[in-house]
């Protein structure tokens, strides 16, 4: 049975402890990602597998948000490549986000939406640098691209967002 | 707040109605095991017809279960899958129009569009979305000026023997674009993106039907059209900037039976297959080919299908409109026919 280079946890419990500290970022960035909640909880579910059955291989001086974050991409990429993608319809817009108990903020959604808008490679450098809090070089690692292309896609994201946020601090002010 | 907290915070508050799912860590153990194989939803076509046939509340109660297989014919894990009772019949409330007819009126569309051109068509209501693609192809009615036409294009196997008795013959050649390159829809909304090898992807954001960020390759938009529910879209890609991708062959024969043949160039390697419970899978040698597997079933009602695949000794990279550059190092062959001797599929590209 795979363990992991830590403190007396079997495998099982390793991916317990995991799943128990990172299902929930992971399912917001792959719903980031896919637009789709069905298909993100695949995603983190095939995440969390391709985890379980790679735990000896992680190694313990790495990034375990990094390493899980990279799995998860790698997967969403996959769905996004396959069939599925050719038969339903991606756009989104503030309604189709999940229910929340709390107030929605519209312009926080406005800026989620826009995120979520952005051609897919700036997407996947946002969602991994502000969502994931990886570093240029980790995304570089991450989406096998050099560190000087996720600065462009990075600033191409910027650039494109830049009037949401300006709004979404507005109404921070004015609120 | 620094940017990177803000931004963060602003995507939590968004995505927060996302719930944890309590049991997935006991369900990622149990399917690592091998005790509790998942059902993916996002595994083929079907399965998707029928999350949309669940949403529009068809009543379903029986299930299928059936094995995938890999290359060898290995069992990898048993699926059970939930049938519809009915056919499906979900319809647009508001429209008072069924999916059935919504298909029916795209592929109208589509069997118009000229050869050459490149098309989507979208439909898109509150109870579900449906959509079709036409690709740029070259059509055949004669396997001779297809072989001809096929000569120079080293990258894909063509059939190497027909069954004698055939008596039709139909194909179709299909294209993409091998050129990275602007596109002149609506440009002043597009996104100009540098790659890491130099040359540039072209975005439209705004492009919310359909594929927002695909517009890559040269796709010369020349209509756009939408109204409350239909987007269409069609494109014109020059032979001179297309590369062949794949083809489509239908061989006829006396009594009204068919062998369908459909060649593509793979960028998502296909690594199992549905294996039902009165279907026999055989592994095949086939020259050339790197894997085999014949799958056959012992009555006339489910096709035999043979497939093939080969990895190219030269990858082969061309530019999707709707997934974006691709590099292919596969080649995957399928061949399906009802009531076929297997040997003669076999043949087909084996040659002996």
């Amino acid at each position: 049975m795979a363990t992991v280079k830590g403190p007396y946890r079997s495998a099982d419990e390793e991916i317990t402890h995991l799943v128990e500290t990172h299902q929930l970022a992971l399912l917001r960035l792959c719903f980031a990602y896919l637009h789709d909640q069905a298909l993100a909880e695949d995603a983190v579910q095939e995440t969390f597998l391709k985890a379980y059955k790679k735990l000896d291989q992680f190694q313990g001086n790495a990034n375990i948000k990094t390493w899980l974050s990279s799995i998860a991409i790698n997967c969403c990429r996959d769905m996004h490549r396959g069939s599925w993608f050719r038969h339903i319809d991606r756009s989104i817009s503030v309604d189709q986000l999940p229910a929340r108990a709390e107030e929605a903020i519209p312009e926080y959604d406005a800026v989620t939406i826009e995120v979520m808008r952005l051609p897919i490679r700036l997407r996947e450098v946002i969602l991994l640098y502000y969502f994931q809090d990886m570093d240029t070089t980790e995304i570089a690692e991450t989406l096998r691209i050099s560190q000087q292309a996720v600065s462009n896609r990075l600033q191409r994201a910027r650039t494109k967002l830049r009037k949401a946020l300006s709004e979404a601090e507005r109404g921070e002010q004015n609120g | 707040m620094d940017e990177k907290r803000k931004m963060q915070a602003i995507l939590n508050h968004s995505l927060s109605g996302l719930k944890e799912n309590p049991f997935l860590s006991q369900r990622i153990i149990a399917q690592a095991k091998g005790e509790e194989p998942v059902k993916k939803r996002t595994i083929s076509f079907i399965g998707i017809i029928a999350v949309l046939l669940v949403l529009a509340a068809v009543a379903y109660a029986a299930t299928e279960i059936y094995r995938q297989i890999n290359w060898k014919g290995e069992p990898v894990e048993t699926i059970t899958e939930f049938l519809p009772l009915s056919e499906d019949t979900s319809s647009d409330s508001d429209a008072n129009i069924s999916r059935n007819e919504i298909n029916d009126i795209i592929h109208l569309y589509i069997d118009n569009i000229p050869d050459e051109d490149y098309a989507e068509i979208w439909y898109k209501s509150q109870t579900f979305t449906t959509g079709n693609i036409h690709q740029k192809q070259k059509n055949f009615t004669s396997y001779e000026d297809f072989l001809q036409y096929m000569s120079s294009v080293d990258y894909l196997t063509v059939p190497s023997w027909l069954p004698e008795n055939m008596i039709s013959f139909s194909g179709k050649v299909l294209m993409e674009s091998q050129i990275l390159k602007e596109t002149d829809a609506n440009p002043e909304n597009f996104v100009y993106y540098t790659n890491e090898d130099g040359s540039i992807s072209v975005f439209n954001p705004d492009a919310l039907w359909g594929y927002p960020d695909a517009l890559w390759g040269y796709y010369k938009q020349v209509e756009e059209w939408e109204n409350d529910q239909i987007k269409f879209c069609r494109y014109i890609l020059d032979d001179t900037e297309a590369i062949i991708t794949g083809y489509q062959l239908t061989i006829g024969f006396p009594d009204h039976s068919e062998i369908q043949i459909i060649c593509e160039l793979s960028t998502s390697l296909g690594t199992s297959f549905k294996l039902e419970s009165d279907e026999t899978a055989t592994p095949v040698t086939v020259r050339d080919m790197t894997d085999g597997l014949l799958i056959t079933s012992p009555g006339q009602e489910k096709k035999d299908k043979l497939f093939l695949r080969r990895e190219l000794n030269t990858p082969v990279s061309f530019v999707s409109l709707m997934k974006g550059e691709q590099t292919s190092s596969e080649e995957q062959i399928t061949i399906m026919a009802y009531d076929q001797e297997p040997e003669n599929l076999i043949k087909i590209f084996s040659g002996e």
